[in-house]
């Protein structure tokens, strides 16, 4: 109930913000709080990654059941549907941006869906979790960073995790991973990129869940997203 | 650097081989992303030897002629690496087999000096040595416009040039992984010369490579 509520406030704000709505001003990264798309091969610690990441940047994690909220509660809302979707140009990839204005049905109703959630996002910053956010975004806006595994090690990971044999888990990391591309594949298929889709891609094989917020952070900061410092406990 | 320089100390100097190894990095990318900028940078930083297609082919071909060359790059291996690497080789139909059989032991050989190499599937020849596998990314447009802006040709001429090369290229990857099987992942890190400057890049490979330092120590 408290999410609702917060999500409805979050939504009212974004209306009632005006300087985000009405400036001809292109903001540069160091200006806009921080928000990262983050992509994961199942069992390479994706999640706790994302976890970490959003509280070192202050931001909220968006995970798949809070991006379905705030998009089906934009969905009601007819006045800040059209007020979002003045942005929607100058937030896509433009090859993205010439399939976006196509004639409806399911994809496109879900893909407009996910582009004003992550423009609402975007307000405050956000971590964003697997959707195929990073094929919305371009690296204008977001960091998108991908966290990769190879099937021994993510199962490994797994097994210890669940308590699950090592067979059991190399099965529902492939099958979870075949899902995973089908949806991005059934969603996306048409809106292949000639751009990279990741700006980062960190080996969990190689760097736990810390080093790679670790080393996101840094990258971010080289790139000029305004990153806030370390609190000292 | 002259080709029996670099075959000098890196295989028979006595500080070559030493005990704490010398930062090692391999690295790859499409042709077009920045590959060889960014390697020569790092090599630069790290202070290590920079070894790219050229200079490994240099190399290799050395060896194809010099014993004492080559003993001195099974000498590197772990014990049983040399003979096995002899068999598995020994097996395959192709004219390739003496040049990949050398490449896999040119790039172990290189190892213990440390270095920066580049491509040539050494990534997964050192897939369990101590290296940062990095990887340079960037999309085929890009790529198509660095090239067509750096060899004075035109979009389209370069789009076919990278498509082809980044085809051999993997290609001959998919060679080496045939023969050379491992089971871990192919990078530790990936990142885009599309948003990324050459020194940015090899900060955070610098970066990367400090991590994996503190954490050994």
């Amino acid at each position: 109930m408290d999410t609702i509520r917060d999500n409805q406030a979050f939504l009212r704000s974004y209306v009632n913000a005006e300087k985000y709505v009405q400036t001809s001003h292109q903001p540069s990264l160091s200006e806009i709080p921080p928000l990262v798309t983050v992509s994961r091969f199942c069992g390479a610690s994706g999640t706790e990654t994302a976890t970490l990441l959003a509280e070192r940047l202050g931001v909220k994690l968006y995970d798949k059941e809070l991006v379905k909220t705030i998009t089906q509660e934009i969905k009601v809302d007819k006045h800040l549907m059209s007020r979002l979707d003045e942005h929607v140009t100058s937030w896509l990839d433009d090859l993205v941006f010439d399939v976006f204005i196509g004639k409806g049905g399911d994809k496109e109703d879900y893909l407009q869906g996910m582009i004003r959630a992550l423009i609402v996002i975007s307000r405050e910053g956000g971590v964003v979790v697997g959707r195929g956010a990073h094929l919305l975004t371009s690296n204008k806006s977001a960091f998108r960073v991908r966290l990769e595994g190879s099937l021994n090690v993510c199962a490994q990971r797994m097994s210890d995790r669940k308590g699950i044999s090592m067979r059991e888990a190399e099965k529902i990391i492939k099958s979870t991973n075949d899902e995973r591309i089908k949806f991005v594949r059934k969603i996306y298929e048409k809106y292949t990129s000639v751009h990279n889709y990741y700006d980062m891609v960190v080996n969990s094989d190689t760097f736990s869940p810390d080093e790679s917020v670790e080393l996101i952070l840094y990258t971010m900061e080289k790139m000029g997203f305004n990153i806030p410092k370390k609190k000292v406990s | 650097m002259p080709i029996r320089s670099i075959i000098q100390s890196t295989f028979f100097d006595k500080e070559a081989a030493q005990a704490d190894q010398p930062p090692l990095v391999t690295v790859t990318g499409e042709f077009g992303a920045g590959v060889e900028a960014v390697s020569r940078e790092l090599a630069k930083q790290l202070d290590v030897k920079y070894f790219d297609y050229w200079v490994l082919d240099s190399i290799i071909r050395e060896a194809r002629l010099n014993f004492e060359l080559r003993k001195k790059m099974e000498s590197r291996h772990p014990n049983n690496l040399a003979s096995w690497i002899q068999s598995f080789f020994q097996k395959g139909d192709g004219v390739n087999e003496e040049y990949l059989a050398l490449l896999v032991k040119t790039v172990l050989g290189i190892a213990p000096a440390g270095g920066v190499i580049v491509g040539r599937g050494a990534h997964l020849i050192l897939s369990d040595h101590k290296v940062l596998r990095l990887k340079v990314e960037a999309g085929p447009e890009f790529c198509a416009k660095q090239v067509a802006d750096r060899k004075g040709i035109s979009l389209k001429a370069a789009r076919k040039m990278v498509a082809k090369i980044n085809k051999e290229r993997m290609k001959f990857v998919a060679d080496i992984y045939e023969k050379y099987p491992g089971y871990s992942s192919y990078y530790d890190l990936v990142l885009s010369s599309e948003v990324m400057s050459t020194q940015q890049i090899v900060d955070v490979a610098l970066s990367a490579m400090g991590v994996i330092q503190q954490r050994a120590a």
